[in-house]
């Protein structure tokens, strides 16, 4: 995809004209990082171009025969007049236009070799004079585009240089009032529209990298909001949204699509943080998984940065970095992605779920388009699976800090007040991963702390280049001796954990402390079956351990002495006054 | 006043830079604006102005300036 443009080179033959997408072919093709060179017959010459040995067609020595044909032109004479014929004779036709694009296509072939030749399905207009009459009478149209298509797979079996675009599809995706547009018709005697002739390019040129093996090999993909609903490590197993109705199913059928394109020999990888037990419980036991442990190559489920997770996973693979797609509907996460590592293809992905399906048969459509498909391809994954051996590399820190300047993160820390109290009481209900103490309390409770002169509630709100996160972090401060300040509960919602931000929620509250002539603060770890994630917090943040108390760890901190950096790429903003606590 | 989206459609199809572009730029003084630059022009138009120009009208908009007079009525009746 880097480098200098590679050259190739194209013939447009028609039976309309192409003038108008010559410019459209060259410039996807462009987007791709191929320079095109193209060539086209006169209006409607295509016959004497493959009939003559000496015409420019074969003096122009294309890589990339395109023989367009249209649906209006092989079967003219049944649309000027619909109301002859029947069944049987219409079958006559649509087979003998078929053995001609076949002896044409043969013609070609017989003086290059080693082009590439595509041939498309047609179309007929869908709604015309028989509609109405095509089922009952002996008239009718829509079976010569039908028995035609039908033909050319037969003309293609067997010759891996003679490929079919499938035009017909294509229009009926856009819809036939999107693809004709009757001004170039008239004007120009082009049966496409703008948007049609882009169309119409995207599919070439897929096809045409297809073919040339410039495809890419694996899709590596996130798991919470991707693969499913929910939080793994939060909503648990039961809670996940995946089901057979309703929202769930919009995860199922993304998965089922899934499924179809590791058939097609995709390699499925999982890039994803999380707890490797949590995730896996799910995808081996979830009912609706459509997915299991199998259907991955390789995985990579940890809270490392996903950048460092993909290079691994490349190696794993032992393919390149630029046979890599990634999905993640966490936009920090693929900026993360796109700015480490330029070569792997990071789609935009849709918000809604309901548009994941779609999104992937068009990422398939440009990406993974695949010509052919071996016994091989369709067990590669399984194959991986079966021999995958742990590979381990050490963790390049590299560019994780331009990344996290680039995030532009601004945490906004506030007293409790009446607005951010019911989410305060709720993300001490929910969060189970970063939180350090597994306290549940009420908003009573917390109205509670936050009237008593010896207990500080902190909220965290924030904000990056992408997105408003809204509060993701709770602390709440209680002065259990004189001038000594135990943290009560500190936690933070694990979509914005491996940022630093919960170092700068610490560095923030030491400062207050400070402010408040405070003496020391004294940190508190509850282990729990899932927050082992959090088992380090205050050791890395430079907390002396003083002793367990019934499993839990204390830590302590002389705050006059000691400082918890704040990393320069988080600006905190001032605390609020609270409002109306109590 | 010519609208910078159409300054812009101009030049790109025709390999121009923006400056060379003037209202009296046409299919008379521009090498590049035959039958087909003519209908890439009017298709690069109609995708950044969001406008769609009627089959008789087409072959009509011969000049930057009749360009940006059709684009002034369609703002209109808008």
């Amino acid at each position: 995809m880097t480098g200098s443009p590679r050259p190739v080179s194209f013939a447009l033959l028609s039976s309309s004209t192409l003038q108008l997408f010559d410019s459209v072919l060259r410039k996807e093709m462009q987007r791709w990082g191929w320079a095109a060179k193209t060539w086209e017959a006169g209006f409607n010459q295509f016959r004497q171009e493959i009939a003559n040995p000496a015409s420019g067609l074969y003096a122009f020595r294309p890589d990339v025969v395109i023989l367009h044909l249209d649906g209006e032109d092989l079967f003219a004479e049944w649309l000027r007049n619909p109301f002859q014929g029947n069944r049987e004779r219409r079958r006559e036709s649509a087979q003998q236009a078929a053995r001609d694009v076949e002896s044409w296509a043969a013609a070609i072939r017989a003086e290059l070799p080693r082009a590439l030749i595509i041939l498309n399905t047609v179309y007929l207009p869908p709604v015309h004079a028989l509609t109405g009459l095509e089922y009952h009478s002996p008239w009718g149209l829509g079976d010569l585009a039908a028995e035609f298509n039908c033909e050319l797979g037969r003309v293609v079996a067997g010759k891996p240089d003679l490929l079919v675009n499938d035009v017909a599809a294509a229009m009926s995706d856009l819809g036939y009032r999107q693809w004709f547009d009757a001004r170039l018709w008239r004007l120009a005697r082009c049966r496409m529209s703008n948007a049609a002739m882009k169309r119409l390019a995207r599919n070439l040129s897929a096809l045409v990298r297809a073919w040339k093996g410039q495809t890419r090999k694996c899709l590596a993909l996130d798991l919470d909001n991707t693969l499913w609903g929910g939080i793994i490590g939060e909503d648990g197993p039961q809670g996940i949204v995946l089901a057979e109705e309703g929202p769930g199913l919009a995860f199922t059928e993304f998965q089922e699509e899934l499924a179809h394109l590791s058939r097609k020999g995709v390699i499925l990888a999982i890039c994803s943080k999380n707890n490797e037990e949590d995730a896996l419980e799910a995808i081996r036991s979830h009912p609706s998984m459509r997915l299991r442990e199998d259907s991955f190559a390789a995985r990579r489920i940890n809270w490392r940065d996903k950048a460092q997770n993909l290079k691994e996973l490349a190696a794993e693979l032992n393919i390149g970095l630029d046979s890599f797609v990634f999905v993640d509907d966490n936009p920090a996460e693929r900026s993360l992605v796109r700015m480490s590592l330029p070569e792997v293809h990071v789609p935009e992905w849709p918000e809604d779920p309901g548009e994941y399906k779609a999104a992937l048969l068009d990422l398939a459509g440009e990406y993974f388009c695949r010509v052919a498909v071996t016994a091989e391809d369709r067990e590669r994954n399984a194959m991986y699976h079966a021999e995958r051996g742990r590979v381990s590399l050490a963790a390049a820190a590299g560019s994780l800090t331009d990344y996290y300047q680039s995030l532009q993160m601004r945490a906004q820390i506030a007293l409790a007040d009446s607005f951010s109290i019911p989410r305060i009481a709720q993300l001490t209900q929910k969060t189970n991963q970063f939180n350090l103490t597994t306290r549940r309390y009420t908003e009573a409770d917390i109205r509670a702390f936050a009237g008593q002169p010896d207990a500080i509630v902190l909220s965290l709100h924030l904000r990056d280049r992408f997105s408003d996160q809204g509060i993701v972090g709770v602390m709440i401060l209680s002065e259990r001796q004189e001038d000594a300040w135990s943290v009560d509960t500190l936690l933070l919602s694990c979509r914005v954990i491996g940022r630093g931000v919960e170092n700068a929620f610490v560095g923030f509250a030491q400062q207050l402390l400070l402010g408040r002539g405070a003496r020391e603060m004294i940190g508190e770890y509850a282990p729990t079956k899932k927050n082992g994630l959090a088992a380090n917090l205050y050791k890395d943040l430079g907390f002396e351990q003083i002793g367990e108390e019934l499993g839990a760890a204390r830590w302590r901190l002389p705050i006059r002495t000691m400082a918890v950096q704040i990393p320069e790429w988080i600006t905190i903003e001032p605390v609020k006054e609270p409002v109306h606590v109590g | 006043m010519l609208d910078s989206r159409l300054v812009e459609a101009v030049a790109s199809v025709f390999g121009l830079s923006n400056d060379e572009v003037t209202p009296e730029s046409s299919q008379e003084n521009i090498a590049e604006w035959d039958s087909v630059g003519h209908l890439n022009l009017i298709l690069a138009v109609e995708d950044a102005c969001g406008v769609q120009f009627s089959t008789a009208q087409i072959p009509e908009l011969t000049s930057v300036a009749a360009i940006q007079r059709a684009l002034d009525k369609a703002k209109h009746s808008l």
